[in-house]
């Protein structure tokens, strides 16, 4: 992505934003609601065209690439549609022909998915029928039906039971191999294990990308754990950012954000990625 | 490709509004057919005395015999047709009686309808598409093509379909292929089931190599006897089959063209019911008919679904100095509008953006 914007009327919903993505690996994008994050994959999917910058697929302008560029890519949008008239089966065979899989190809792919999704039973049950979660993965299927080389998930695994996510979980961490997966989330744990790297945006630009370990790392000593009373707790949230809370028998365990040791009791904690994600977008608690 | 279509295909008709829709337009047509008209039922007898050129004595006899007789059974009213008939094509009345076009001037006959035919039952097959054809693949064209392009953007479809690989002009060509099936089958449906009953209530369908002028319609309006077309009624039958056909496609191409642009398959109805439906209400239905509008009538997409205006009576407009038939006209102006909303139709899905 070469300097990428995207304007819609008055507001930019992705300012000038570049990156640089590479096969083998699952990259994390990660940022508040109304970050980007779903305009920057619309942009890479095609399906929304950028205002200015271009993005290209080595060296070449995807845009130029059209149904080349299209036929190598995977997307499961955040929020989207079936039809609820087709089985989960029809449906999987309908999106086979429109990503341009013959007969014999489709009628592998669409066994594999549903096997790769856990929906083999449900196969010839009309999607009307599925539960949000069945949905969920049916999507998933789908975006995997052509093996792509790119794979852009945005929010897949909303409305996945903890089971199913772990599953899933598996699943991108095998694909992500050989193959570019981008991964936008909002739920920190999908990343913590099967993330290359973290790509980091707020208010449609990119503040920084790195390993998790990298960037958990940069926030050591930042971290700090104690025990409070009400009192210190609520004159401590007007100063700090605090990213955990834990009510026990002898007061509250808190998780605070501070360059330096904030209360005596305090002590140095090892940074998660929910603490980064408090750090860098909880902008509430810094005002 | 063709596996594109077939599933674009399943999509529209497996649409609860439109087999419902159908199912009821046929049982419409059915109950009208069998109980709407009081008219003839098989009257080739009643014609056979008088088949053939009209002579001062079969005139003669009509007319003592229209005095004589009553015609409120549906026998008498069928012997009544006949002597109007005879009365109206007789060289005294044809000579005598003067229809005037649009602009003023007098019609002229340029085929002979001094001869009496047996042909009520193509007078009904022709009637069912001015009156119900047109109406019915209104209605089945506007629910089943309406939601085209505009569903897959409001259930949330479309991001799947624009970023696979055959998601642009692929799709769309199998939507308007499968749209373009939909709406032959339609029609179709429709004359093959008018053909089937008024068969089975005639018991025969006589008249079919007899002029077109002859041909009654609505029972005793003879709506094509100043055409300038030497065509039999059988042909005709075939030529407003086709004419009638190629309306709704236009139709269709409009309401898909509609549909890419419409985020709603309700606002892409809305809209597509306004652009047809309300000429053929105000025009066709009410009656309204001023002088300022009459371009609106004359080249809206009802005409061509309806077709009877197309070939009832000599029409020529001078286009750039060119003589050209209305006819003629009218079929350039929709093929071009059919360019025009195809093209516009693919410009529209390929190009247009996908915000939810």
């Amino acid at each position: 992505m070469d300097n990428v914007s995207k304007k819609y009327r008055n507001k930019w919903a992705v300012k000038s934003f570049s990156l640089e993505l590479s096969s083998g690996g699952v990259y994390g994008l990660l940022g508040p609601n109304g970050a980007g994050k779903t305009t920057l994959l619309r942009m890479l999917v095609d399906i929304a065209k950028p205002t200015s910058g271009q993005i290209l697929l080595n060296g070449q302008p995807t845009e130029q690439m059209g149904d080349r560029y299209r036929s190598l890519l995977g997307y499961m949008p955040q929020r989207f549609g079936f039809y609820n008239r087709f089985s989960a089966h029809r449906f999987l065979m309908y999106m086979c022909s429109l990503k341009g899989l013959s007969v014999s190809q489709a009628a592998v792919r669409v066994q594999e998915t549903l096997r790769m999704v856990d929906l083999e039973q449900q196969a010839q049950h009309k999607i009307r029928t599925f539960s949000g979660g069945m949905r969920q993965r049916l999507g998933i299927a789908q975006a995997l039906l052509n093996d792509p080389h790119i794979l852009i998930l945005d929010e897949p695994t909303a409305g996945l039971d903890p089971k199913e996510r772990i599953r899933f979980r598996n699943i991108i961490g095998e694909l992500g191999r050989d193959r570019i997966v981008l991964l936008s989330t909002h739920i920190i744990s999908d990343l913590e294990f099967s993330c290359k790297e973290m790509i980091l945006m707020n208010e449609g630009q990119l503040i920084t990308r790195n390993t998790p370990e990298e960037i958990m790392n940069r926030m050591q000593g930042s971290v700090w754990k104690a025990t409070l009373t009400q009192q210190q707790l609520a004159e401590l949230t007007s100063h700090f950012k605090v990213s955990g809370l834990s009510y026990q028998a002898d007061g509250i365990v808190a998780r605070i954000l501070a360059k330096e040791q904030p209360v005596p009791q305090a002590v140095p904690e090892t940074p998660r990625l929910e603490d980064v994600y408090m750090h860098y977008f909880d902008e509430e608690a810094t005002s | 490709m063709i596996r594109l279509t077939q599933y674009e295909f399943a999509k529209i008709i497996t649409r609860k509004s439109v087999y419902l829709a159908l199912i009821g337009l046929l049982l419409l047509l059915a109950l009208y057919a069998c109980f709407g008209h009081s008219g003839p039922l098989n009257g080739t007898t009643y014609y056979k005395p008088y088949e053939g050129a009209i002579t001062e004595e079969k005139v003669q006899a009509a007319r003592d015999q229209m005095q004589n007789q009553g015609y409120s059974d549906e026998k008498n009213q069928t012997r009544y047709g006949v002597f109007y008939e005879i009365s109206m094509f007789s060289p005294e009345s044809t000579k005598n009686f003067t229809r005037y076009d649009d602009s003023g001037n007098a019609m002229e006959r340029t085929v002979t309808v001094s001869e009496i035919h047996y042909n009520k039952p193509w007078g009904y097959l022709l009637e069912y598409i001015d009156q119900f054809g047109v109406l019915f693949m209104m209605i089945i064209i506007l629910l089943g093509l309406a939601p085209v392009f505009a569903e897959e953007y409001a259930r949330g479809t479309a991001a799947l379909l624009r970023s696979s690989k055959r998601g642009r002009s692929q799709v769309v060509s199998a939507k308007l292929i499968a749209s373009m099936l939909y709406v032959v089958l339609g029609v179709l449906l429709f004359t093959s089931v008018n053909l089937l009953i008024y068969w089975l209530r005639f018991g025969n369908l006589a008249g079919a190599d007899t002029p077109l002028q002859s041909v009654g319609m609505y029972f005793q309006g003879f709506y094509y006897e100043f055409s300038p077309y030497h065509l039999s009624a059988l042909q005709y039958y075939g030529v407003q089959l086709v004419t009638h056909l190629a309306g709704s496609l236009v139709f269709a191409c409009v309401v898909l063209c509609i549909s890419a642009l419409s985020s709603t398959s309700f606002v892409a109805m809305v809209i597509n019911v306004a652009i047809v439906g309300v000429p053929y209400l105000a025009f066709d239905v009410l009656n309204f008919n001023p002088g300022w509008a009459k371009w609106i009538e004359e080249f809206s997409f009802s005409t061509m679904m309806r077709v009877t205006r197309l070939f009832q009576a000599p029409a020529s407009y001078s286009v750039f100095g060119l003589e050209l038939s209305y006819l003629t006209i009218y079929m350039i102006i929709m093929a071009v509008v059919t360019i025009g909303v195809v093209l516009g139709t693919y410009r529209t899905f390929r190009t247009r953006e996908v915000f939810s």
